[in-house]
């Protein structure tokens, strides 16, 4: 079984878990280089965070922008049900 | 620190508090059946339900305790607000559609929606059980500290005070009333910290040497260290020592000083016998500072004495206060700012961010060390810090060994980060609101609604932290305390309005935790045990039966745990959670091989292996056993990276097995 709009899904979980995985392994062995201020005098830490949970927000709406494109076909596809045209299974992508 | 009652605060709370109840009790009249009380009729707008997402993640855990981590230890403290927001992201992607389009009331329907097994809803429900427990021992002991410093009570009436109203909450209404007053509490408190966010930015931050109280600390010196020997039998004559002359004048404790000198406090005496302590700072060579310290001393009779004076009651200020007004003065403040100015004036955030980082900040430590006659001390001493220290990872007790050289320190906070990250996803009071709207894209929505609003909410939690840790106004004895008293020191009605929101969120959080826990006994233990058949009347009466004793059990806990910081609970509750119902929610989804008894067994040995981990840790040894760290059994304290990797392994072992038996 897979997830409705799985592609998308996945793609985007495994980009987040690949930058999460990243910046908790950048804490955890070299946490001496997190203190340099870098960007207008603000920690390469705090940077770093801040760039961590703006990248899950950016991916949420992304993922539901690219929800919506899909479902729009899905939607049209209804209307022609509707109207008693011939319907195509969508299936899980 | 004794906090004084104050009226107008207590009306603004009260007023809030019963608009909350009010809305509760009138919205619990639709409940109608189990379909009602448990899903709110899968009626919830997305937009709605994705902001009460929010209030019911950012509970008492996240107001209180990533504040006050923030504020008492910086970027550490901001770590879990990251952590927290990352496993939203796994929610999202691969669970918000899927449990929407599977389950019907509780997370054991979606787990069991291929397998009609009264064993998986056994596990499930024992599961989610133990999970809204660990859960709900934090929004306890927040409550219990929200009422401190606003009503002048003590912790346990706060607990009581919350755990009364939540299981009447709970009994009269269910899933529509506690969702409503969910996403008007996240509405609320996602404006009214951007509001005290502003404040923060628009008062900017100014050089101090005491807390806003106006009692200035001590400090004296550069003196010479041949002054403070390392053994009280070489104390040098004291009668030309430096602090002879200070005012009142003072005299080393000899008895104390051997307890005291090995973590560089020195014990003194002045005329009138109090007890002062003073911290010894080291400087450039063989010379030092010393700070005044602040002490909480318990006699061998029980008597509290606080900075030499027995304990007080509010009356008073600060030092002119007599005998019985002894009190902790609030701390948090900064030393020194970049450039040696006095003050920054108003602030835009990223400028906040950079003047903190060249600036050198007060913070302040504890130890409890034990007299020689058997009575008990805690002390609190100032540590001048430096910003860029302060805004890196591993200033905090949690986190302090990613900095050493011991791997298995190192170890413990990716497991933590690995729980924070798999954890949202299996928390059963996240996953029923997934049935509270009407299809999968709703379900889908609300949850970027949710990682919205709770990413925005995360980032002004730094601002926050960092404004409590400058505010003056700090509770140097709970962290838990730094979000309230951070309003208090701009304006009381903020104060009122905050804490009465943080106040009102841990009533909606608890009433969620309550309302899983109820489903779990009433749908998934009562039917896994073999009854069947039960009406929709009688399911609801052991629901709210399940509510009442659950409720009396998170009170009792709250009490028990008062002085731990709510967010290193919050780590338990995530760490047991994740590794029981993660793994097998994950691959029922994805896995075709996954079977019944794979499913079982993942769980049992998920939520087992985790609760026997936390059980048998370092920091529970030390914090709840009150044994010392080297007693501990298992190497590291945080189990989410042996215990999430072993209920995978163990669901991939037993399902191939039981198809072979099969």
């Amino acid at each position: 079984m897979s997830n409705r709009h799985g592609p998308w899904g996945l793609r985007f979980f495994w980009l987040y878990a690949a930058a999460y995985l990243g910046f908790v392994m950048w804490n955890a062995l070299a946490p001496a280089t997190m203190e340099r201020s870098v960007a207008g005098g603000v920690s390469l830490a705090i940077l770093s965070g801040l760039g961590i949970i703006a990248l899950a927000v950016v991916l949420a709406l992304l993922y539901g922008l690219l929800c919506r494109e899909e479902a729009r076909p899905a939607a049209d596809r209804g209307a022609a049900a509707d109207r008693g045209e011939r319907l195509e299974e969508p299936g899980n992508s | 620190m004794i906090h004084p009652f104050s009226l107008s605060a207590t009306l603004v709370f009260l007023a809030f508090v019963g608009l909350t109840l009010g809305l509760s009790f009138y919205l619990g009249r639709r409940v109608g059946g189990s379909q009602g009380y448990f899903a709110a009729h899968g009626q919830i707008p997305w937009f709605v339900n994705g902001i009460a997402f929010a209030g019911d993640y950012l509970s008492a855990a996240s107001f209180l305790g990533i504040c006050g981590m923030i504020a008492f230890y910086g970027y550490d403290g901001f770590l879990y607000s990251i952590g927290y927001l990352a496993g939203w992201v796994v929610a999202l992607f691969l669970i918000a559609a899927p449990i929407k389009r599977l389950g019907r009331y509780t997370f054991a329907d979606c787990l069991n929606s291929r397998f009609d097994s009264r064993g998986i809803q056994f596990a499930v429900g024992l599961s989610t059980l133990v999970v809204s427990i660990f859960y709900l021992i934090p929004q306890m002991v927040g409550a219990g500290v929200l009422v401190q410093p606003l009503l002048g009570l003590p912790h346990w009436v706060g607990v009581v005070l919350v755990g009364s109203v939540v299981i009447l909450i709970v009994v009269t209404a269910g899933m529509v009333s506690t969702t409503w007053v969910q996403f008007i509490k996240g509405s609320l408190l996602i404006v009214f910290s951007t509001v005290l966010v502003a404040a923060v930015l628009g008062r900017g931050i100014t050089a101090q040497s005491g807390g806003n109280d106006g009692y200035r600390f001590q400090k004296a010196g550069p003196i010479e260290m041949s002054w403070l020997p390392s053994g009280a039998g070489d104390l040098p004559p004291m009668a030309d020592a430096p602090w002879s002359g200070w005012e009142p004048a003072l005299r080393i404790d000899a008895v104390l000083y051997p307890v005291y000198r090995p973590v560089d406090l020195v014990p003194f005496r002045d005329d009138d016998d109090r007890l002062h302590v003073y911290s010894v700072e080291r400087t450039e060579g063989a010379q030092c500072l010393l700070r005044e310290a602040q002490t909480l001393w318990t006699s061998a009779t029980g008597n509290l004495w606080i900075n030499g004076r027995p304990q007080g009651t509010g009356a008073g200020a600060g030092k002119e206060a007599g005998a019985g007004d002894g009190r902790l003065h609030p701390g948090g403040y900064v030393e020194q700012l970049p450039g040696g100015i006095d003050a920054t004036g108003p602030l835009s955030p990223w400028r906040f961010l950079a003047v903190m980082q060249e600036s050198r900040i007060i913070r302040w430590a504890s130890r409890k060390l034990t007299h020689p006659d058997g009575s008990f001390a805690t002390i609190y001493w100032q540590k001048p810090t430096a910003g860029s220290q302060l805004l890196r990872p591993g200033e905090s007790p949690t986190f302090a060994g990613i900095r050493g050289t011991r791997w298995w320190d190192k170890v413990n906070f990716l497991s933590l980060m690995l729980a924070l990250f798999c954890g949202t996803a299996s928390l059963p009071h996240i996953l029923i609101r997934y049935y509270t709207v009407k299809d999968e894209s709703a379900a889908r929505k609300s949850t970027i609604v949710g990682i919205t609003a709770i990413g925005f909410f995360y980032v002004l939690t730094l601002f926050l932290g960092l404004g409590a840790m400058t505010s003056g106004a700090l509770d140097v004895s709970d962290s838990n305390l730094a979000a309230p008293l951070l309003a208090k020191s701009i304006n009381s009605w903020l104060f009122a309005v905050i804490t009465a929101i943080a106040f009102t969120t841990v009533l909606g959080t608890v009433s969620g935790l309550i309302l899983a826990s109820a489903g779990a006994v009433a749908h998934d233990l009562v039917r896994g045990s073999g009854f069947h058949g039960l009406s929709d009347y009688e399911t609801l009466r052991i629901a709210k039966a399940a509510s009442i004793l659950v409720g009396l059990l998170a009170m009792g806990l709250g009490i028990l745990f008062a002085k731990l910081n709510v967010n290193f609970l919050v780590g338990w509750a995530f760490s047991i959670a994740a590794s029981a119902n993660l793994p097998s929610l994950l691959m029922m989804l994805f896995w075709r091989g996954t079977t019944r008894q794979g499913i079982i067994a993942s769980v049992l040995v998920g939520m087992l292996s985790s609760l026997a981990w936390i059980l048998l840790s370092e920091d529970t040894f030390v914090h709840v056993y009150g044994l010392p760290a080297d007693q501990a059994v298992v190497p590291f304290s945080q189990p989410g990276l042996v215990t999430i990797p072993l209920s995978f392994a163990t669901l991939v072992v037993v399902s191939q097995l039981s198809r072979r038996g099969d």
